[in-house]
């Protein structure tokens, strides 16, 4: 590594996280620990129905029984389920707000903060947004013009309320609560997040999205998100999600499930830009998600696309099980770590159904030294006739402190599906860097231009409201760290 | 019999079994094994097989009428004929061939086969009955024919030791001829010296009541290179578990197979390549067809430490499926610490190639010679260095199992 290199690196390691800041608001807590009460406790504060509470408790007792899952290659401190608050809720929202004029002024400030003007966007935008402050669902945007379509998008904890048959119906069938102690321990305790119904042939107007904030200390968020699109609809659902800086590290370990029916579509883009923690690798979230789509119907389509920048520890695989005929499952993913970050993330797609078809491209970068390791798994079925398969996996390397490792799975169980599978490992090709420096750029110019053509398969997937962000997000994170 | 009874019957049949601390280290295992204390789902070694397959089993193994012979058929070939894991001594200015001996158990000591997680390496070392040590003197240029027999009901464990001294040229040719119903675990530590080239072809065709187990640690040294080719054509079940260290710089290993299977055989492979120095090479590449019910998984790994620079790593896997209740498992892993390298692996599994088929189909030859000529194009691909023999022998085997397609 050549001097210019390292001075850049150090530079990049004092880049500032500018999210980090915290509001100063008074929130309502649930004691300490997990135990029952606890759960009855979140129950209680949501005025929930008496089958929402005992499906929680059901998931806690599953959740005592299971093992911590060991698979990623991630080195993970202990974690002391007794020492997180369950649940947090700014005072004020003892009773839900009905208007954003009746939500307190701070917190819109910390919005407005983030790059969220809740207001603003709501005219200017064209974005309806749900924003999630700690435990609860701060507010709804263009709720009304939603529902002259028949589009529920509200927090979870309202559609429990409002729409309890969809809700029985398919919370925890894409997900199911025993599949590993996360998804376990989600279920028994998620606090809110934000629910979808798209009814028949709808196509969603405008992007849904919610933005996601942890706020207080030592406090777990556990958020639920659940989107059904009915036959013939369509939706477009953005996600983002920032937590101030602190030493201590917190833990978010979210489930969303996302239900296509036929003819259907779902496209969910994240932006995942959580606290990483300083660059001795002090503090940060763990972000433990477990993202999962079902293509239920003939000719339905989930995309996955994912820009992920934050968390000290990511371990993340939104999925698809492709059990319709003729179903689409993508899975888009760009994953950059720095300093003492570790990410281990990837896809499953699972192919159940005759003629189903599944593309993933996944770019990991790394930097520093972290470790980026991208897993996924390709498994054909006996009945998934004539499937298909594409997946494309690159990393590159900046530095030679860091790691950056593919571990794909493929399973294949029927003659007549095809699987290509393909992965490179390399770090900034010379020549690229060579012919454009030549041309005048300077070597931080030329590397960013570089990385931004490595990514873009990806980031051309995004909406245009996240592209700018994420293209944004990439640029500062090589901000002075390679050149 | 199950594991304890061959366990406990036998222990005075096992070679080093006066041996404390081998005797300590055996009990370890068996009580890993026995007590189930092993993480099992995740394991590579009981992929496809299961852990009462590997260890339930009639332990055989007595002193055979039959003697072990070496030919010096052609100068600088030597053709030795294994009988049940022994060898003949030997010794001349080129190589010195003998069995392992009681001296030889510091090698075990030192030999880190442990916390592999690797249950047939460690059933090798439990049950290990034979061994070979084979040394290739300074700057020779040889052949070595190592033709395996395993007598009827045998069961061989078999631990040998290979060194190539510097600046040696070898080509080593592995057949096995084995009767019925025997088991065969061998286990190959190989160490390679400087400059030294070997190339190491191994075939394996042989009836179906037969288990082949094979496992090799190879070490090269600075500009040395290793070449290894795999031909499986068994209708039992063969097991190929070969990893490759680079520990000295520009130096170069290669690691391929080949496996053809049907009915309801069961191949299990792994490849793994570490690299310790700079400017290496590595080539790892496994190709198989499929048919009936028979079932096949490939792993294979590069990892490339820190210091490793200047790293060239290639992987690729390839699997034909012919009938709808075959199935093929891959898993292409890349695990790199450094940062200038070029690293890549490339995995298809599907049917045969339709573009391929129709091209043919479409010059007039009928789909059975059309999906014939495919599937044997797939396979000589690779046929590269090997002698007449050799490849007519692959040929025969190819038309035998292209036949019952």
């Amino acid at each position: 590594m050549n001097s210019e290199t390292i001075k850049t690196l150090d530079n990049f390691s004092k880049d500032k996280y500018k999210y980090g800041f915290v509001t100063e608001i008074d929130s309502i807590r649930s004691k300490k620990g997990l135990n029952e009460e606890t759960i009855k406790f979140i129950s209680k504060q949501k005025n929930e129905p008496e089958w929402m509470l005992s499906w929680r408790l059901d998931c806690y007792k599953k959740w005592l029984k299971m093992p911590q899952p060991e698979w990623a290659n991630l080195k993970i401190p202990d974690i002391d389920f007794q020492d997180i608050y369950y649940y947090s809720a700014p005072k004020s929202f003892k009773k839900k707000p009905k208007d954003l004029n009746e939500v307190d002024p701070k917190l819109i400030e910390t919005y407005n903060k983030l790059g969220i003007p809740l207001e603003e966007q709501k005219v200017l935008a064209g974005v309806a947004v749900d924003a999630v402050f700690d435990s609860v669902s701060v507010a709804t945007t263009y709720k009304g013009e939603l529902e002259k379509l028949g589009i529920v998008f509200c927090s979870i904890s309202e559609a429990v309320k409002t729409h309890p048959e969809l809700v029985k119906k398919y919370l925890g069938s894409v997900i199911p609560p025993g599949d590993h102690s996360y998804s376990a321990l989600n279920s028994a305790v998620f606090t809110d997040g934000s629910f979808v119904y798209i009814p028949e042939n709808v196509k969603c107007p405008m992007e849904l999205s919610t933005y996601f904030r942890i706020n207080a200390e030592e406090t777990g968020q556990f958020e639920r998100t659940l989107i059904i699109a009915d036959k013939g609809s369509y939706v477009s659902y953005l996600e983002g999600c920032t937590a101030p800086q602190r030493d201590s590290n917190q833990l978010h370990a979210a489930n969303v499930e996302l239900i296509a029916l036929e003819n259907a579509e779902i496209k969910y883009s994240t932006v995942q830009n959580w606290y990483p923690g300083d660059d001795e690798g002090k503090g940060g979230i763990y972000n433990f998600v477990t993202k999962r789509g079902l293509c239920k119907g003939k000719n339905s389509k989930i995309s996955w696309t994912q820009v992920e920048t934050g968390s000290a520890i990511t371990w993340k695989y939104p999925s698809c099980i492709l059990k319709g005929d003729n179903s689409i499952g993508e899975f888009y993913s760009v994953a950059i770590t720095n300093n003492f970050q570790q990410a281990d993330t990837g896809t499953k797609m699972t192919h159940i159904g005759k003629n189903t078809r599944s593309k993933i491209i996944s770019k990991g970068i790394s930097l520093g030294k972290s470790q980026n390791t991208y897993r996924g798994n390709v498994s054909f079925l006996r009945k998934a006739d004539k499937a298909r398969n594409y997946t494309q996996c690159d990393s590159l390397l900046v530095g030679n402190q860091c790691g950056a490792h593919t571990v794909p799975y493929i399973d294949s169980k029927n003659n007549s599906a095809i699987v290509e599978h393909e992965a490179s490992t390399s770090k900034i090709n010379e020549d690229q860097l060579y012919y454009c420096r030549q041309r005048g750029l300077s070597h931080e110019e030329a590397v960013s231009l570089i990385v931004n053509g490595f990514c873009k398969q990806v980031l051309q997937e995004l909406p245009m409201e996240f592209a700018v962000e994420a293209q944004k997000l990439v640029a500062i994170s090589l901000e002075g760290s390679v050149g | 019999m199950n594991f304890q009874e061959n366990f406990n019957n036998h222990l005075k049949q096992y070679i080093f079994s006066n041996d404390n601390y081998l005797l300590k280290e055996r009990q370890k295992i068996f009580n890993k094994i026995n007590l189930n204390k092993f993480d099992k789902k995740n394991n590579e070694s009981l992929k496809n097989i299961s852990i009462s397959d590997l260890s339930s089993f009639n332990y055989f193994y007595q002193p055979s009428k039959e003697k072990p012979t070496l030919e010096i058929s052609e100068k600088n070939v030597y053709q030795i004929n294994l009988v049940n894991g022994k060898c003949p001594d030997y010794k001349d200015e080129n190589i010195e061939i003998r069995n392992i001996l009681i001296k030889d158990i510091e090698l075990f000591k030192s030999n880190n086969q442990k916390d592999t997680n690797d249950i047939v390496a460690d059933l090798n070392l439990v049950f290990l009955n034979s061994g070979i040590l084979i040394d290739v003197n300074q700057k020779s240029k040889i052949k070595i024919c190592l033709n395996y027999k395993a007598e009827k009901d045998f069961t061989i464990f078999q631990h040998n030791f290979f060194n190539f001294f510097k600046n040696s040229e070898v080509i080593i040719e592995e057949n096995f001829y084995l009767t019925e119903n025997t088991i065969n675990n061998i286990y190959y530590n190989i160490n390679i010296e400087e400059n030294s080239k070997i190339k190491h072809n191994i075939f394996q065709d042989f009836a179906s009541s037969n288990k082949l187990l094979l496992t090799s640690n190879t070490t090269c040294a600075k500009k040395s290179s290793f070449s290894q080719n795999s031909y499986n054509f068994s209708k039992g079940f063969v097991r190929n578990f070969h990893n490759a260290k680079l520990n000295g710089v520009f130096s170069k290993a290669s690691l391929k197979g080949c496996f053809l299977l049907k009915d309801d055989n069961v191949c299990s492979n792994k490849t793994h390549i570490t690299h310790n120095a700079e400017n290496c090479e590595s080539d790892q590449k496994y190709k198989g067809i499929l048919n009936n019910i028979s079932k096949a998984n490939y792993y294979s790994n590069t990892f490339v430490s820190k210091n490793a620079q200047k790293t060239e790593g290639y992987q690729l896997s390839k699997g034909i499926l012919l009938s709808d209740k075959c199935s093929f498992f891959s898993k292409p892993e890349l695990r790199i610490f450094a940062d200038d390298v070029k690293c890549s692996h490339g995995s298809t599994i599907g049917p045969v190639d339709e573009n391929s088929l129709y091209y043919l189909r479409s010059r007039g030859i009928n789909k059975k010679q059309a999906m014939k000529m495919i599937i044997s194009s797939f396979i000589k691909d690779d046929l590269i260095d090997l002698d007449k023999k050799n490849i007519d022998r692959i040929n025969k085997n190819l038309t035998q199992y292209l036949s019952t397609i």
